[in-house]
C-alpha cells in the first residue's frame, strides 16, 4: 500500500508528523508527498520519512497553472489529491492499493483492517458522520469526507480517479454561497455509489475522527499509545482546526471532561512544534502570486473561474495582473497606461484663448426652490441633533406613563412638510404626549 | 413479496398498467394500492388487478387532514410512501419484503436482482445514473447533485429493524430524494446498478442504456434486458430529453412511450378518467383549495385553532395569515 498526501509549504510540519506516524505503525508502507508549490527545497526532499516528494504540477499533463489560478490553497489541494492518486497508480505499477490522507491526519494504529477492507472493493469512502443527527449538514455538504479515501487498482477504481479529476478540474469549491448551484467539493462523492462498481462505505468509528464528529465518537485511552473510539481501535485521527482544538485542550475544564482527547491533541501539537510548525504556518503560498510578484485578489479569482471566455483567451493567467482582469471582464484589451506629460514650468505656454470660459447658467425657479428646501432641511437636521437629549427625556417620561415603544416613536416623529426656522424644536416642545 | 404504489383516483389508469405488468412477471407477488382519497369507489375496491386497496388516511399518519392539506396531489404521492411501506411491513405479515414502485412505472421483466439483494440487506435503492461519464459534459450530474443520487421511485425494504428506522427517518424528511444520498452511510442498504432497472427519460442517454430492440412489452438494452421503466413526464421533459439521443435511439424511446400511452388510453376508455377530481382538493363547503392557502397553512405550522383546515375556506386561512403578519409588523 502507498499513502499519499497533498501539502503546501506552511503545513509541511503536519505532513512530517503524519509521515512519522505512518512509518511508526506501518514500516512497509510507502509515503508520497505532492507538494503544492512552485519549487521544492532540500528541507522537504531530504526528510527521511518522505519516500518521494513530487511537485503537484508534475502530477498532471494538463494546464496546471490555469486550473490552480481559480482556486484558493485549500481548494487547490482538493484538486491535487485526485491527481496524486492517479500519479501513484501510473508510477508504481506494482502497487494495488492507494490511500489518500489529508495532511492534518495522524495514524494511530497499524492499518491492517483498512487493507483487508480495500481488498474486497474498489473505492472506500469515509462518511462524515456514522449515525443520524447531523443529516441537515451532510445533505448539502456531502455525506462523505474527501480527506480519507482509498482506491484499489481495479477497472472501476481507476475509472473513478479519472472521473474525479475531470470533476474537480472545474468544480473543486469549498463554499457554495457565492452561487447556489455550484456544488462543494465533497458533494461529488455522493454520486460515486451509483456510478461505480464495488464502492464500499467505511462504517467504522475508528476512522476520520474529527472535530465535526466528536459528539458521536467517545474517545478513551486503553494504553500508553492505544486509543479507542466508541470502544473500537482508533486508527486515523483528523486534527482539523488545530488552533481551536489546542486552546480547548489547554483548558483544564475541557481536559477534565475529555481526558483522552486532550492528551491526543497535546501530543499532536507537541510533535508539530517539534517540526517548527509555529514558525512556518504563516509562510505564503507560491501560487498566490502573479509572476510579477503581485498577490492575486480573491475577487479576480472568481472572475476568472466563472468566465469560460477568459479561460479560453488567456490560458496562462499568472502572466497577467489584477488590473488586467478588472478591465478584462468587459472583453476588451486593458487601456495602455499613458505616461503623463511633464508639467511645463513655463506658465505662459498655456494660451488663455484656448480655454473657453463657460458662462454660468441662470438658475431656474424650481432649482431655487429646491436649494431653499435643502438649506432648511439641513438647518432642521442640526436642531434635531441638538434636541436628542430632550427627546430622550420625553421618551423616558412617556414610557413611565405606560405608552408602548411604537406609540412613542410615532408621536414624537416630527414631519418636515412645512419646515420653519426652529420649527423642529418648537414642535417638539409643543407636541403633547399622546397617551393611549 | 408485496409490490405497492401510491396514487390518486385520477392516476388509476397508470396503476392498472403497472399492476398488470407486475402480474405478468411476479405472479407470486401481491399488488397493494395506497389510495390517497377520502373514499374507495366500488369499481376500484373490487378490481381484479388490485389485491388490496388501502386508504392513506387509515395507515396511522398522525394528524392526517392537517398533513394532507399542505400537499398538492403530485406531492402527496411522494410524501406518504415511506409511511405506507412501514405500514405494510408491520401489518401484512405474510410477506417479508416490500417493493415500492412509482405508479408511472412499468415492468418489462422480473426484478430478480432486487429480490435477491433484499434477502441480504434491508434497503434497495436504484441510482439515477448508473455509469460514469468521462467527458466534461456534466450538466446532468450537477443537476442530480441537488436532486439526489438515487431516485425514490423504486424502494425495496425488508422487514427488520434497520428498514423501519430508515422509513421513519425518511418520512421525517418528507420523502425527498436528496436525503437518500445519506442512506448508504446511515443504513444497511444496497444499490442495484443494473442498467435495466429504472430506465427513464433522464438516463436514456447512457451507453449501457442504448436500445438494441423494442417489441411489444419487451425491449433489450446494450447492458442487458430492460426490466422496469419510469414513464414520469410531469414537466414534459420526455420529448426534450430525446434530443440528446441519436435518431434511431429516439425512435425506439418514442415507440416505447407510445405503447405505454396507448395502454393508458385503453384503461381510460374503461372509465378510469384522468380528469377525476382529487377529494383532498376541496374544503367541506365545496370550494377548491388554492396553492396560496396550502403554502400559507404549511408556513404557519402552529394553527391550533384550525384543527381541521378542511372546515375553513381560502378566505379564512389567508385572512388568518394576513392578520398574523400584520401583528408581527406592529
Amino acid at each position: 500500500m502507498i499513502i499519499g498526501t497533498v501539502v503546501t509549504k506552511n503545513n509541511l510540519a503536519q505532513a512530517k508528523v503524519l509521515a512519522q506516524s505512518i512509518k511508526r505503525f506501518n514500516p512497509d508502507v510507502r509515503f508520497v508527498v505532492s507538494l503544492l508549490e512552485r519549487y521544492t527545497d532540500q528541507d522537504h526532499t531530504e526528510y527521511p520519512f518522505f519516500d518521494k516528494v513530487v511537485l503537484a504540477s508534475k502530477t498532471w499533463q494538463g494546464n496546471f497553472d490555469q486550473v490552480i489560478f481559480k482556486y484558493s490553497a485549500r481548494e487547490a489541494s482538493c484538486f491535487a489529491k485526485a491527481l496524486l492518486i492517479d500519479y501513484i497508480f501510473t508510477h508504481y505499477p506494482n502497487e494495488q492499493q492507494v490511500l489518500y490522507l489529508d495532511h492534518g491526519m495522524e495514524v494511530l494504529a497499524p492499518l491492517r483492517d483498512l487493507r483487508s477492507r480495500l481488498e474486497q472493493c474498489s473505492v472506500l469512502l469515509t462518511p462524515q458522520h456514522l449515525y443520524t443527527g447531523a443529516e441537515s449538514h451532510d445533505v448539502g455538504n456531502g455525506a462523505y469526507h474527501s480527506g480519507l479515501i482509498a482506491v484499489s487498482r481495479t477497472t472501476s477504481g481507476l475509472g473513478f480517479v479519472q472521473w474525479w479529476i475531470k470533476r474537480l478540474e472545474r468544480y473543486s469549491f469549498m463554499e457554495n454561497d457565492r452561487a447556489p448551484q455550484t456544488p462543494v467539493e465533497p458533494k461529488w462523492l455522493d454520486l460515486v455509489p451509483g456510478l461505480f462498481e464495488g464502492v464500499e462505505v467505511l462504517k467504522h468509528p475508528g476512522y476520520n475522527v474529527a472535530s465535526g464528529n466528536y459528539d458521536e465518537r467517545e474517545i478513551t485511552q486503553a494504553g500508553y499509545s492505544h486509543f479507542r473510539a466508541n470502544g473500537e481501535t482508533l486508527y486515523i485521527k483528523h486534527f482539523d482546526r488545530i488552533g481551536e482544538q489546542e486552546r480547548n485542550a489547554n483548558d483544564p475544564e475541557y481536559a477534565k471532561q475529555h481526558p483522552a482527547l486532550a492528551t491526543l491533541i497535546k501530543q499532536y501539537t507537541a510533535r508539530l512544534d517539534g517540526f517548527g510548525w509555529d514558525r512556518s504556518y504563516s509562510a505564503p503560498w507560491s501560487y498566490q502570486f502573479y509572476n510579477s510578484g503581485e498577490p492575486i485578489n480573491s475577487s479576480i479569482r472568481l472572475i476568472y473561474r466563472n468566465n469560460l471566455f477568459l479561460e479560453q483567451k488567456y490560458p496562462d493567467p499568472y502572466k497577467l495582473s489584477n488590473e488586467f482582469f478588472e478591465w478584462g471582464i468587459f472583453g476588451e484589451e486593458p487601456p495602455a497606461v499613458m505616461a503623463e506629460p511633464e508639467p511645463s514650468l513655463d506658465q505662459s505656454a498655456i494660451r488663455p484663448s484656448l480655454v473657453r470660459q463657460r458662462r454660468k447658467k441662470p438658475q431656474s425657479r424650481s432649482m431655487i426652490k429646491r436649494e431653499k428646501k435643502v438649506r432648511l432641511h439641513n438647518r432642521n437636521k442640526h436642531s434635531r441633533m441638538a434636541s436628542t437629549a430632550t427627546v430622550k427625556l420625553l421618551h423616558a417620561r412617556a414610557r413611565r406613563s405606560g405608552a408602548s415603544k411604537k406609540i412613542i416613536s410615532r408621536s414624537y416623529t416630527v414631519s418636515h412638510k412645512h419646515a420653519r426656522p426652529f420649527g423642529n424644536l418648537t414642535a417638539l416642545y409643543r407636541g403633547s404626549v399622546k397617551s393611549r | 413479496m408485496i409490490v405497492c404504489t401510491t396514487a390518486t383516483l385520477a392516476r388509476l389508469s397508470h396503476v392498472l398498467e403497472l399492476s398488470q405488468s407486475v402480474r405478468t412477471y411476479h405472479p407470486e407477488a401481491k399488488f397493494v394500492l395506497g389510495l390517497i382519497e377520502d373514499w374507495v369507489p366500488e369499481t376500484v375496491a373490487h378490481s381484479p388487478w388490485l389485491d388490496r386497496v388501502i386508504l392513506m388516511k387509515d395507515i396511522g399518519i398522525p394528524d392526517f387532514r392537517a398533513f394532507i392539506f399542505k400537499l398538492s396531489a403530485s406531492q402527496a404521492h411522494q410524501a406518504v410512501k415511506s409511511s405506507f411501506i412501514a405500514y405494510l411491513l408491520s401489518y401484512e405479515t405474510h410477506a417479508d419484503t416490500v417493493i415500492y414502485l412509482d405508479h408511472t412505472m412499468k415492468l418489462y421483466g422480473p426484478l430478480r436482482e432486487a429480490v435477491e439483494a433484499l434477502e441480504r440487506h434491508s434497503i434497495v435503492l436504484t441510482p439515477r445514473l448508473c455509469e460514469p461519464n468521462y467527458t466534461s459534459s456534466y450538466d446532468r450530474e450537477l443537476q442530480f447533485l441537488h436532486a439526489g443520487t438515487f431516485n425514490g421511485g423504486f424502494i425495496g425494504a425488508r422487514r427488520n429493524e434497520g428498514a423501519h428506522q430508515f422509513l421513519f427517518w425518511w418520512a421525517d424528511k418528507l420523502n425527498r430524494d436528496q436525503w437518500l444520498d445519506l442512506v448508504p452511510v446511515l443504513f444497511d442498504s444496497v444499490v442495484v446498478r443494473h442498467p435495466g432497472y429504472h430506465a427513464a427519460c433522464w438516463n436514456l442517454f447512457e451507453q449501457s442504456r442504448q436500445f438494441g430492440s423494442v417489441e411489444t412489452d419487451r425491449a433489450v438494452l446494450a447492458g442487458g434486458p430492460l426490466l422496469c421503466v419510469n414513464f414520469r413526464d410531469e414537466k414534459n421533459e420526455f420529448e426534450a430529453s430525446l434530443s440528446s439521443l441519436t435518431e434511431q435511439q429516439a425512435e425506439f424511446a418514442r415507440k416505447l412511450q407510445q405503447q405505454y400511452n396507448t395502454a393508458i388510453q385503453g384503461h381510460e376508455s374503461n372509465g378510469f378518467n384522468r380528469e377525476t377530481v382529487w377529494s383532498y382538493d376541496f374544503y367541506y363547503n365545496g370550494e377548491r383549495i388554492v396553492q396560496a392557502a396550502r403554502e400559507a397553512y404549511s408556513e404557519r405550522d402552529n394553527m391550533p385553532f384550525l384543527a381541521d383546515p378542511y372546515a375553513c375556506s381560502n378566505k379564512h386561512i389567508l385572512g388568518v395569515v394576513h392578520e398574523h403578519k400584520k401583528e408581527m409588523n406592529n
